[in-house]
């Protein structure tokens, strides 16, 4: 009998996770467009970095192209097609930003044009630990409607807080565990976080005409995550 | 109780699972594209460019051994570099391998193609970015790299550029 009373509090817990947990919804209830339209070829336009980390952009760019091929895309070599951005003079992520999807068709072929948003980027520093944070947001959009296709968004923490060992809770100790978490945290690269991201986020994209399963995970039940809508243009 | 208590903690394993699940690995070979492709980011210079270029030649070269599609893009990637570097010939062969492996890329690799025939390659002093692919010409990095190695820091200059 005590251990069936044991239970209870973790019930009570369970429950509320389901009842206000995160919603789940099938992709083609999710993406409708995406299965209308079925688009081959993705064109990655170069993230708009809103965080204060200038390299964030760069470093963000050779993420992203490999888990898209994985989804069944074809991905335009990102390194290439940002430079001819440039040699066009739309080198400024924002001014690519403000032009209607469609004009990419024509110069690149491209199906579909997927905007990146890099909202997070960033170090937070606690009392005695520190967190990364990669928070990035994701638009598909049609080059055919300039419609949006497909969007998600998502955060990775990572703690970087250094391993306390033998924790005396003196004094030194305290400064040991300082030390150590200004250590880790500035050696941790963001780029691992980028890409744990990247996978988590791309579950939720309809499987490309590369990928084995092509059209068959209408059902799959997927993890519905937006930004609240911004005012367009 | 204990039933249910056993299927919650099977949907919650069912979830978790579902979660981790990610493309099919097996369909391309990518090797270390992305961190080498990072690491001349993170340092652009003569040393990491061809590490960058060693790996795209290994994924080429694995995945005709594994009887794998080469990945999207790699192909037209690997011959902007060569282009960059002047051997034409070399990279065009590279752009129609691209064209035959993925039609879709037809467009795009023709207005490369356009690009280049126009010039856009010629002359040392047409740097179109910074940090990107073969953005420096051959000549341009060289005498960087002979000035960076007088410093003895070469990460240091690079970083204090961008």
């Amino acid at each position: 009998m005590k251990n069936v009373k044991s239970i209870y509090p973790l019930l009570f817990i369970l429950l509320f996770l389901a009842s206000c947990g995160p919603q789940y919804i099938s992709k083609s209830n999710a993406f409708p467009k995406m299965y209308e339209e079925h688009p081959l070829s993705i064109l990655v336009l170069p993230p708009i970095n809103e965080t204060t980390a200038a390299d964030a952009k760069e470093y963000y760019s050779t993420t992203i192209a490999e888990p898209l091929t994985y989804a069944g895309y074809y991905v335009y070599p990102i390194e290439v097609t940002s430079d001819l951005l440039k040699a066009e003079g739309l080198g400024d992520t924002e001014m690519l930003v403000g032009l209607p999807p469609q004009k990419f068709r024509g110069y690149f072929g491209a199906d579909a044009v997927l905007y990146i948003k890099i909202l997070k980027w960033d170090t937070s520093y606690f009392v005695l630990g520190a967190n990364i944070t990669v928070s990035v947001q994701f638009i598909l959009r049609s080059t055919i409607t300039g419609e949006t296709l497909w969007e998600y968004y998502d955060t990775v923490v990572q703690d970087t807080s250094g391993d306390s060992g033998n924790s005396n809770a003196g004094l030194a100790g305290l400064l040991v565990k300082v030390v150590a978490t200004a250590i880790t945290t500035a050696t941790t690269d963001y780029v691992p976080i980028a890409r744990q991201l990247n996978q988590r986020a791309l579950v939720s994209i309809p499987y490309g005409k590369y990928h084995p399963s092509f059209g068959q995970d209408k059902d799959i039940e997927i993890l519905e995550k937006k930004l609240p809508e911004q005012p367009k243009k | 109780m204990k039933k249910k208590l056993l299927i919650l903690i099977l949907l919650s394993l069912s979830y978790f699972a579902f979660g981790c699940a990610t493309g099919n690995k097996q369909m391309y070979y990518w090797g270390n594209y992305s961190s080498s492709l990072y690491k001349y980011k993170k340092a652009p210079n003569n040393e990491t460019l061809d590490a960058h270029k060693q790996a795209l030649v290994k994924i080429i070269e694995e995945s005709k051994k594994e009887d794998m599609r080469v990945p999207p893009g790699v192909y037209c990637e690997y011959g902007y570099i060569l282009m960059q570097e002047g051997k034409n010939t070399d990279a065009v062969n590279y752009f129609d391998l691209e064209e035959q492996t993925y039609p879709e890329s037809k467009t795009f690799t023709q207005t490369l193609r356009a690009k280049f025939d126009k010039g856009l390659n010629k002359g040392t002093g047409t740097d179109t970015g910074i940090g990107t692919i073969g953005s420096g010409t051959d000549t341009h990095t060289n005498t960087d790299k002979a000035t960076d190695k007088a410093t003895g820091k070469v990460t240091d200059t690079g970083k204090d550029k961008e």
